[in-house]
């Protein structure tokens, strides 16, 4: 049955790829659907998925480390193997070669193959070459090349299409026209310096790396008992043996844990997972344990646990860390460690830092950030170098733009808790701009002996209003006294001499300690 | 119960009873050995026939309030370092006041680290409070000298929880001192022995902050009742708020007696000052509102702040 892919085009959906039946009834990649239903009206189709494509070589890839551990992938189709001093395992080439088609040919698929000294001979090969051989011999490239067209040199189109303006379509014609005229064709350098690259790499004149795949990863631990566990104690000590299997598994990796899974098998085949998460990468097997252990307890055995694995599903580089030589961990992977306790133990209520944020409005001039996110460290501030010091008279390192504007910012007077919602307070004020003289908060009067202020802060208005239908109006803030010695962070929202305004309200905001 | 009954008795019996008056050798003896008994039940701490300054949990050199009336009065030469403390407000609507004298000790406990030692503060949070006071502010933190570089916070729901993460952070001496606002109906004398034994194995202190007034057993080292205080003006505005000031009351100590301070703090120094009655206007303005303590009562309620700590254990 004729069959196609079909991938959304500038008009219209277009053929990606043909089946052989479907070729044979003359249908090409890159024409119209429409066009070709008109062609082959039975013909049957399917959208186009390069995802899957490049998911299913790599399978076919790690599948082709049958042959040779060096396999690199050559999209959208192709497997580069380097089968350097493997061959005599399967015979000889020729037997490697058949190995590989007959096996190809067992999954169902067409498989081309093509040998050579040099991987771009080869590509080459398996992709254009004819129905003859397809080992090319030790030193044949040069010949077995000559026959081929220019495309088989992976170019693109722009390049193939000035060869074949000079009328060179074959990669033979290419050896014998000297390389600076060759240059004046191309209007581009780059494209020259690419296809003088190519046809080197190909000769095996340079010599071009294959990046192979790396060995898949996968950090987990598996432990299996003959009896079941049925206490807690004895899944701790089947999670501490896991934790240590895992962790030097990291570390030769050089990997650090960010995700674990604990997976508990029960003996009745139902099975229990225990997750936890951490803020740095960690590979110490007392920590993983101890993120996990308190979760455990609340696991139900059932009739008993003959197996668990332990998995790292994230993973990131653990950077070469320098820790003390008088602690166990550093100070940072100290508060790490204390940090996923914490948020693990406690579910939703992660450790967190505070930043300042440069902004004006009280409410918005900090930030909540989690420990992890925050990348805060906790080190102690470097020692001021002779070079930074020389710039300035009093030997004071120079402060960073950000700690500057931290200190302005302390600076200035603030409360120590500032009300997560204004409360809208009465008062006896003096008009136009006079602090209150008394005013009523939380049903309590109070008389006001000292205040400061005002501190005018004018409202973002390049912001959306919070309330929709009163744009935000300048706040006034007054720090004030009462008789008890308690002080209040207060603003007057809005001025008493605008016009067409309503007149201002009173609001608590903060109280100060 | 028991043992106030025998205190009692004994000052009953040395008083009034001729009869079985004690003599002075017998009289020593016994107190002694009721000394010792305390002793062994407290289990920890400076005993309290220990002079000032000897204490065993740690040199009172890291954490003092700088002020040498203050220090000198407290066993340990100023705040024992691993050790639980209270601070109280005196009443409701107190709570600014307690939040920011916490803050101020922390500050100083951030003053008395080794330079190199970067170790920030956890300030763990019941999130009950946040309604009724507000969330603690960082830029006013800032202005103690807890920016955002030596301060970690984490909210919590559960009172369970939060002692649990105070005793977790105590042990792993990765902060430097753990602050926490809690729940003052859970932290009975249960809860604060654990925090006062978690700092003594952490080596780390301890403050626990009460936003409401608060009087129950304790096995803190010591107990700080804060309520605002005037301010004194600043020289060259009379009628504007001066620095933070506020009325201290410690009322249990263990191996001290009680006292009662007016302090203010400077944000720029991350100081104290003692304010005393005549240059500051605390005593004139008369607004103290149960009037000066005591002595008397506070001698008594110390006695109690000794004994009855380690008894409900």
């Amino acid at each position: 049955m004729p069959f196609v892919l079909v991938t959304p085009g500038p008009r219209g959906l277009r053929l990606a790829a043909c089946n052989d039946e479907a070729r044979a009834r003359g249908l090409q990649p890159g024409e119209r659907l429409a066009d070709a239903r008109a062609k082959v009206p039975d013909l049957a189709s399917a959208v186009h998925e390069p995802a899957e494509d490049a998911a299913s070589l790599l399978r076919m890839a790690r599948w082709a480390e049958r042959w040779s551990p060096w396999v690199a992938m050559d999209p959208p189709d192709g497997l580069l193997l380097d089968v350097t001093g493997v061959a005599h395992l399967f015979g000889d080439e020729a037997m490697l070669v058949a190995d590989m088609t007959g096996r190809f040919g067992k999954l169902n698929m067409t498989a081309r193959a093509g040998l050579a000294g040099t991987a771009p001979a080869a590509r080459a090969i398996a992709r254009f070459g004819q129905m003859g051989s397809p080992l090319v011999a030790e030193g044949a490239e040069r010949t077995a090349l000559a026959t081929l067209p220019v495309e088989a040199l992976d170019l693109d189109t722009g390049t193939v299409t000035t060869l074949r303006r000079a009328g060179l379509k074959r990669i033979g014609q290419l050896y014998d026209v000297p390389r600076a005229s060759l240059a004046r064709r191309f209007r581009a350098k780059d494209r020259h310096a690419r296809l003088m690259e190519r046809l080197d790499a190909a000769l095996g004149l340079i010599r071009t790396p294959l990046s192979p795949l790396s060995p898949p990863v996968e950090f987990a631990v598996r432990h299996a008992v003959m009896d079941p566990l049925m206490s807690h104690d004895g899944v701790l000590a089947m999670l501490e043996h896991l934790g240590a299997a895992l962790c030097l598994k990291l570390t030769r990796a050089g990997e650090g844990a960010l995700y674990l899974e604990l997976a508990l098998y029960r003996a009745d085949g139902s099975r229990a997972v225990v997750q936890a998460g951490l803020s740095r990468p960690s590979a110490r097997a007392e920590h993983l344990v101890r993120l996990l252990a308190p979760r455990l307890e609340k696991v139900d055995l059932g009739f008993g646990v003959d197996a668990a694995s332990l998995k790292a599903r994230e993973t990131q580089g653990l950077a070469a860390m320098q820790e003390a030589l008088t602690r166990e961990a550093g100070v940072g992977t100290q508060l790490a460690e204390l940090a996923d306790r914490i948020a693990t133990r406690q579910d939703g209520a992660p450790v967190s830092v505070t930043v300042p944020v440069a902004s004006h409005q009280p409410e918005r001039a900090e930030e909540v950030k989690g420990f992890g996110e925050s990348g805060a460290e906790f080190l102690p501030p470097p020692c001021p170098s002779p070079a930074s010091g020389r710039g300035n008279d009093d030997g004071q390192p120079e402060t960073s733009g950000e700690s500057e504007a931290r200190t302005r910012v302390s600076g200035m007077n603030r409360p120590v808790t500032l009300l997560d919602r204004p409360e809208e307070i009465q008062v006896i004020a003096s008009v136009p701009d006079g602090p209150p003289v008394r005013f009523t908060w939380r049903h309590v009067a109070r008389k006001v002996l000292k205040a400061s202020g005002p501190e005018r802060i004018a409202p973002d208005w390049w912001r959306t209003p919070a309330r929709p239908g009163r744009p935000p109006r300048t706040r006034d803030y007054y720090t004030v006294e009462d008789e008890a010695g308690r002080r209040y962070w207060i603003y007057r929202e809005g001025l008493y001499e605008e016009q067409d305004q309503p007149s201002p309200d009173w609001f608590v905001h903060g109280l100060f300690e | 119960m028991n043992r106030h009954g025998q205190a009692y008795q004994l000052r009953t019996s040395a008083a009034g009873q001729p009869r079985n008056r004690l003599d002075a050798d017998a009289r020593a003896r016994l107190i002694g050995r009721l000394k010792g008994r305390i002793d062994r039940i407290a289990g920890d701490g400076p005993s309290l026939d220990a002079p000032a300054g000897a204490a065993p949990g740690g040199t009172a050199a890291g954490w003092i309030t700088g002020l040498a009336g203050i220090d000198a009065h407290l066993p340990a030469g100023g705040l024992e370092l691993h050790g639980a403390h209270e601070v109280v407000g005196r009443s409701y609507g107190d709570a600014p006041a307690a939040l920011g004298f916490a803050a101020a000790l922390a500050a100083r406990r951030l003053i008395g680290l080794q330079p190199e030692d970067r170790r920030p503060v956890l300030w763990v949070r019941a999130l009950g409070e946040v309604s009724e006071y507000g969330r603690l502010y960082g830029h006013g933190l800032a202005r103690f000298g807890l920016t955002h570089d030596r301060l970690l916070t984490v909210s919590l729901r559960k009172p369970a929880a939060v002692l649990w993460t105070i005793e977790e952070a105590l042990r792993s001496r990765a902060v430097s001192m753990v602050v926490c606002d809690g729940d003052h109906d859970r932290f009975d004398l249960t809860a604060t022995r654990r925090a006062m034994l978690a700092a003594q194995e952490g080596e780390t202190p301890c403050l626990m902050v009460f936003t409401g007034p608060r009087d129950g057993a304790t096995a803190a080292r010591t107990r700080w009742l804060v309520a605002p205080a005037p301010s004194i003006p600043p020289p060259y505005d009379a009628t504007a708020p001066g620095n933070p000031a506020w009325r201290l009351e410690l009322t249990r100590s263990r191996g001290s007696r009680p006292g009662a301070w007016t302090v203010d703090w400077h944000h720029a120094t991350h100081r104290f000052s003692l304010v005393s009655p005549p240059a500051g206007r605390t005593a004139e303005t008369g607004i103290d509102r149960e009037g000066p303590v005591e002595p008397a009562a506070v001698g008594a309620r110390a006695v109690r702040a000794g004994h009855a700590g380690p008894e409900g254990a």
